[in-house]
């Protein structure tokens, strides 16, 4: 039975978390995790979840409060309508501001290992022709499209980690050789990626089973940190230390594997796994900056807004970053503070703080009725 | 850079044409709203644009969060 054009159900909703993290950290978190962790950046990867619960933790408590708004109407039912509309609107820049680093991210790698003579604005044009065909087609494609390219994404991975268990020689010890602070800081960049859990909370009011968020929530950041924990371990047993000089490791990772006839060769699989991941991320998040934005302005159809935000968001993506380096080290450095320190931890906390406080003084205390739905 | 210009105008131009249809379906009430979101969008486009087509060495979104954070960056990158 088909479901309604704007309800999504919990396994659309579990991929679409796993898809939006591991999308595009699959091939890049195992080199910026070992720049500061070295060998031990498979616990920092492990610490992540706990960046991930949190995140994800605060959203699912917002939304509990206020089940039938999205992440950018909740700060309207909370702070008022002009503070509210302004907390919403910087989610929105946000959210186009991350979009056009996955579009040039997945411009990256294409325009440095596959096709170098093509001018990068090429591979953004096609990109940004499919995303708008998707986001005009509206949320459920979006989830269905994901959940189709996701089993893809999945299951190349397993078969790279699988095939490069000959080559993994090179032990991961010391246990915590330089101590706790290394892992600690080397968890603030993969932390910042997995905390991108908060997106979820866009789509939660049109979720079937409400009553599950939580789980579904918690299982999505649990089954993507497992995932991106087994990346960093093979990349660290394969490659060692030198993980970091690479710029796509687990690319590098892929082209060693040669086991017989058959298993060699699947460097080009991470280009299907790349360009799949890269396309079901920058679809999502292009999706939800351009409904945020025409909830924000309380429109009543946000389609016309797709065709000039996919150009803002291609232009943005041509001026983000000169070449495929200076690209890693804003995504390795830059931008993890830029989401951890406003939009992914510190505006949820402060959003949910002063909804109880308001909630406890009594001001508060019905559910928000129906908040006002222009999703396709 | 004259072609990348006629090819930005053009395709301001056919997206003008194109959404001005799609805009005429909405209620009326609306239009006027959506027209302000759509030119505030197109606007902003012209930053990143212009920086494309005249090549321009203007700091980008990127630098400029990278100017910001550098205190901090700097630390991560002492360890």
């Amino acid at each position: 039975m088909a479901v309604p054009n704007n309800h999504i159900t919990s396994v659309q909703v579990f991929g679409l978390i796993v898809s939006q993290i591991l999308g595009t950290s699959f091939l890049v978190i195992p080199g910026t995790v070992v720049k500061f962790a070295g060998v031990d950046a498979w616990i920092s990867s492990i610490l992540t979840i706990f960046y991930g619960l949190f995140s994800g933790w605060l959203v699912v408590r917002l939304f509990r409060l206020y089940p039938n708004a999205t992440l950018v109407q909740i700060p309207e039912r909370i702070l008022g309508r002009w503070l509210g509309k302004a907390v919403g609107f910087s989610y929105c820049v946000f959210f186009l501001i991350s979009n056009s680093t996955v579009i040039r991210q997945g411009g990256a790698l294409i325009t440095t290992v596959f096709l170098p003579e093509t001018p990068l604005i090429v591979i953004v044009i096609c990109y940004m022709a499919v995303v708008i065909y998707v986001a005009k087609a509206g949320m459920e494609v979006v989830a269905r499209t994901n959940l189709m390219l996701l089993a893809l994404l999945i299951f190349s991975v397993f078969i790279i980690l699988i095939a490069s268990i000959e080559n993994m020689d090179i032990p991961l010890l010391p246990i915590a050789g330089e101590g706790w602070k290394p892992i600690l800081i080397g968890s603030i960049a993969p932390g910042s990626w997995v905390s991108q859990v908060i997106m979820v909370g866009m789509v939660l009011p049109y979720l079937q089973h409400k009553e599950h968020a939580m789980k579904i929530m918690a299982s999505g950041v649990i089954f993507t940190c497992i995932v991106q924990t087994l990346i960093t371990i093979v990349s660290l047993a394969v490659l060692g230390s030198q993980t970091e000089a690479y710029l796509f490791p687990v690319y590098d990772v892929a082209k060693l594997i040669e086991i017989d006839i058959l298993w060699r060769r699947l460097d080009v699989m991470i280009v299907v796994m790349w360009i799949a991941g890269v396309f079901v991320k920058m679809a999502f998040w292009f999706y939800i900056a351009v409904v945020g934005l025409s909830q924000v302005f309380e429109l009543p159809d946000y389609r016309p807004l797709v065709i000039p935000l996919a150009i803002l968001s291609g232009g943005l993506a041509m001026i983000s970053a000169a070449n495929a380096a200076d690209l890693s080290e804003y995504l390795g450095l830059v931008w993890p503070f830029f989401a951890l320190t406003i939009f992914e931890m510190p505006l949820p906390m402060l959003l949910l703080m002063i909804a109880l406080i308001r909630r406890r003084a009594g001001g508060n205390k019905k559910p928000l009725a129906g908040g006002r739905s222009n999703v396709g | 850079m004259w072609v990348k210009l006629m090819v930005w105008i053009v395709l301001i131009i056919a997206v003008f044409l194109y959404e001005r249809t799609q805009i005429k379906k909405l209620p009326a009430h609306a239009r006027s709203r959506v027209w302000f979101v759509y030119w505030v969008i197109q606007i902003a486009a012209l930053w990143p644009m212009t920086v494309l087509i005249f090549e321009l060495k203007i700091t980008s979104h990127t630098q400029f969060l990278e100017n910001i954070y550098q205190p901090l960056v700097s630390l991560l990158k002492k360890k």
